[in-house]
């Protein structure tokens, strides 16, 4: 009976511990729990005005708003004279390293509307993984609700040709069959999505769920080696620890003078409808491939281009990709921000000012 | 290696079990010397010989000064000690700093002296176990010490894994007697080793680590934060520095509690000072004794009048500034709480300072905790200065105070700062009312587990998902 009342009560205080520690880690915006919920329409998007931290590469306080999306947002119903920007990418545009005031979105609202003497407002659909099919969907499905006037689609090689597509168990995406685009909902039967609506209250209540989910990650990418040995393991990298995740960014020369892999055609219809709809524009976000800048150019769509940006930064002594306090190459950092931003309000500002 | 990566935990599931399996002191002592070294070696091998300089250094002077009589002999041999120790740090830790400090001087005047420049790292944990060692030395030389004749006791005292790299700055009468009766740890040795580990990882990682994350990005690029939010930077640092370092002194003494050693006490809640005097007796205890012992009094300490006991104070400070890191930030730093203590001094006379709240009514609990938040505020103005790259950042800190501009971000700093400072202030009222690191145990068992349990699968949680950190003062 002793043993068991000692049972109990460690049983007890345990959990008593881990639930104060839970709340704490929230309040002290430590480990948020799961931001995200699942949409019959969209598949994960963010849960209403959630706000939460990120500290990879760069340092990101800030939130969804009451729509659902990043950032301070703005109702569908427009206000009558304000130019409209939709933002649809991965998470490059996304932009989970910088706070929302550092955003390139910020910079390019405040510098158009000074050029175009009306008040602009960017909206930034952007979803981390997302490739051209999912940005698409969203698009159609979603995006056009709020009538912008100009949708810019942030796009590299791997959009086209997705290497790392949002996981197809939990999003819809855009595919092409029978000579017609449609939206493939097959994530909604899908075992994965089941398992995540079960959890999801735990998982969007509770911040400990998603330390347990990141270290499930750790281990699923092998870095687990990295995690336990430090600089023992086996082909060690940079620093004494774990990085979760890799930033698909640019392509190295060499791998820029390869072929690459064959371009699916729901690819090239997808640009082609986009075109066709208008009042979009595809932002090249930097170095491609000329085999997919040609269909891009050869869909319709106007086209922006990064590279001159990067280059000019890279001529002046900035590495655009590097963050100094982290140590890491990832996501634009703040000073990229703050130069593309200035770059889209020449290169979108005749889109717009029509 | 650091405490907060799992190889540390590899490394302590093979030290431990070999540990309790022998017999005898000098095999546990000699596994314990070279766990040391391997613990050491861990970050660079090549720095383990500085380490045995060191040691075989002090050992053989230690023994000579003991069978010196003659007083010019026995100055000789402690001046040998003080030079190699304090030669070594002025070439591995000081020499950058001072050359550039000469250059800088001669560029002024018109000269160049680009020459003067090493190219070396600093030793992890060189200011420690040089002081610590020459800690030996001195107290033989001032016959408060007898010469220990186990050199593997001794070369254990001066790289005992646990406090090897960021203290505490043992004393020899202290450290060598733990030593030399090794044995088993006690239950309550070990149960308090435990607790002192659940309590240390915690503050280290959840607490310093979270921190640090922001502190690192705020201080990196400061010109991108607003006022609100480098005002939460520099109250966020002063949070991570004292949970990184009392959080390791905690692991160290819990460490060394399961190896059967105790260790002294670090720190004593200082945040909860209500003067600048009491926050000396109190934070970073085994360095200010240190100070205190073997540089004060040295000076002449307060045995020569008011004005030479000002001078003392601040020159001890200004040299413990120095010895934190080498750079002028530091000697501000401790040039700072030097003139605090000096003005302090000056003003309490010869009334003793009390070591804790004396509760005599609510009229004294208000006063105590108007002491406690002011010595907080002028203890924060100095580790801007402490934390800065340089002055330069420190002074646009300074400026961004004084031309205050609003955040979007403020309330949500404000919740950040509020949540790890009460969580820090919570743990320091647990030990300040309970006068125990290890109040965990004055539950019951059970409880005190259930609690320890859960805190360390938390700990373990973040540590296998988030880049570790190195403690704040393994850089010094």
């Amino acid at each position: 009976m002793t043993a068991l009342k000692g049972i109990l009560l460690f049983a007890v205080t345990a959990l008593v511990t881990l639930l104060f520690l839970d709340f704490w880690l929230q309040v002290a915006e430590i480990q948020p729990p799961l931001e995200n919920r699942a949409d019959e329409g969209l598949g994960p998007v963010y849960r209403d005005n959630v706000r939460f931290s990120r500290f990879s590469e760069g340092f990101f306080l800030g939130g969804a708003n009451e729509w659902g999306y990043l950032g301070r947002g703005a109702p569908r119903e427009r206000t009558p004279g304000t130019v409209r920007i939709a933002l649809m990418g991965d998470s490059f545009v996304l932009g989970h390293t910088v706070f929302e005031r550092h955003h390139f979105k910020k910079y390019l609202a405040r510098d158009l509307a000074a050029t175009l003497g009306r008040p602009v407002e960017v909206l930034n659909f952007a979803r981390a993984d997302y490739c051209l099919w999912n940005m698409h969907q969203h698009y159609v499905d979603y995006v056009l609700e709020w009538d912008p006037d100009l949708t810019l689609f942030f796009l590299s090689d791997g959009d086209l040709t997705p290497g790392y597509p949002a996981d197809p168990a939990m999003y819809p995406y855009t595919e092409y069959v029978d000579g017609l685009l449609r939206t493939n909902r097959d994530f909604l039967q899908s075992g994965k999505r089941r398992l995540y609506l079960r959890l999801e209250p735990v998982l969007t209540t509770l911040a400990l769920p998603r330390l347990g989910f990141n270290l499930l990650k750790v281990i699923d990418s092998g870095q687990w080696q990295g995690m336990l040995l430090g600089k023992l393991a086996p082909e060690w990298g940079a620093g004494d620890g774990v990085q979760l995740g890799e930033v698909p960014g640019p392509l190295s020369a060499s791998a820029l003078a390869k072929p690459g892999p064959v371009l699916p055609e729901v690819s090239v219809r997808v640009l082609e409808d986009l075109a066709g709809r208008g009042r979009v524009a595809a932002v090249i976000q930097w170095e491609v491939r000329p085999t997919n800048r040609d269909v891009i150019v050869d869909s319709g769509m106007p086209v922006v281009e990064l590279a001159p940006v990067w280059a000019g930064m890279e001529a002046r002594g900035e590495d655009p990709w590097w963050w100094d306090v982290t140590g890491q190459r990832g996501h634009w950092n703040h000073a990229a921000h703050r130069v593309m931003g200035e770059w889209l309000v020449g290169e979108v500002g005749g889109m717009v000012g029509r | 290696m650091f405490f907060n990566s799992f190889i540390f935990f590899i490394f302590l599931a093979i030290v431990l079990p070999v540990f309790y399996l022998l017999r005898g002191q000098r095999q546990k002592a000699s596994w314990l010397l070279i766990a040391s070294y391997v613990f050491y070696s861990y970050w660079d091998w090549r720095f383990c010989s500085l380490l045995l300089i060191s040691t075989v250094v002090d050992f053989f002077v230690g023994r000579a000064l003991h069978a010196a009589d003659d007083e010019t002999r026995r100055k000789r041999l402690l001046w040998v000690s003080c030079a190699v120790n304090l030669g070594i740090l002025a070439v591995f830790k000081y020499f950058n700093f001072f050359a550039a400090s000469i250059q800088e001087t001669a560029a002024s005047m018109g000269m160049n002296v680009d020459f003067l420049h090493l190219n070396i790292i600093l030793p992890v944990g060189i200011s420690f176990y040089t002081f610590q060692t020459m800690s030996y030395t001195i107290d033989i030389y001032r016959r408060k010490l007898e010469p220990t004749h186990s050199f593997i006791d001794f070369a254990l005292f001066v790289s005992f894994f646990p406090q090897l790299v960021a203290g505490p700055i043992e004393r020899a009468r202290n450290l060598l007697p733990e030593i030399a009766r090794l044995g088993k740890p006690t239950r309550t040795q070990v149960s308090e080793g435990l607790a002192l580990l659940t309590v240390g990882f915690f503050k280290k990682v959840l607490i310093g680590d979270a921190c640090g994350r922001i502190v690192d990005h705020i201080f990196g690029q400061p010109e991108l934060y607003k006022s609100p939010e480098l005002l939460a930077g520099l109250i966020l640092f002063s949070i991570q520095i004292y949970a990184d370092f009392s959080g390791y002194s905690n692991i160290a003494r819990g460490l060394a509690k399961l190896l059967g050693i105790e260790l002294m006490k670090n720190f004593e809640q200082p945040y909860l000072s209500a003067n600048i005097t009491e926050f000396w007796r109190r934070w970073h205890i085994s360095l200010s004794s240190w100070l205190r012992d073997y540089l004060y009094i040295s000076l002449g300490g307060n045995r020569r009048g008011n004005g030479r006991t000002y001078i003392n104070l601040l020159t001890t400070m200004l040299l413990g500034g120095l010895w934190h890191g080498a750079a002028w930030t530091f000697v501000v730093w401790g040039g700072l709480h030097g003139l605090y203590l000096a003005v302090h001094k000056m003003v309490i006379g010869d009334r003793k300072v009390a070591d804790r709240l004396a509760y005599t009514g609510p009229a004294s609990a208000v006063k105590w905790v108007g002491g406690v938040i002011g010595t907080n505020l002028i203890v924060l103005l100095t580790w801007l200065f402490f934390r800065a790259a340089d002055f330069d950042q420190a002074w646009y800190f300074l400026d961004q105070f004084a031309h205050w501009q609003g955040s979007e971000l403020s309330g949500r700093f404000l919740g950040i700062v509020l949540s790890f400072g009460g969580m820090m202030v919570f743990l320091d009222c647990l030990e300040y009312f309970t006068r125990s690191h290890v109040w965990v145990l004055k539950l019951r068992p059970a409880a005190a587990a259930g609690i320890c349990t859960a805190v360390m699968i938390v700990v373990l949680l973040f540590m296998a998902t988030v880049e570790p950190m190195p403690f704040v003062y393994f850089q010094f």
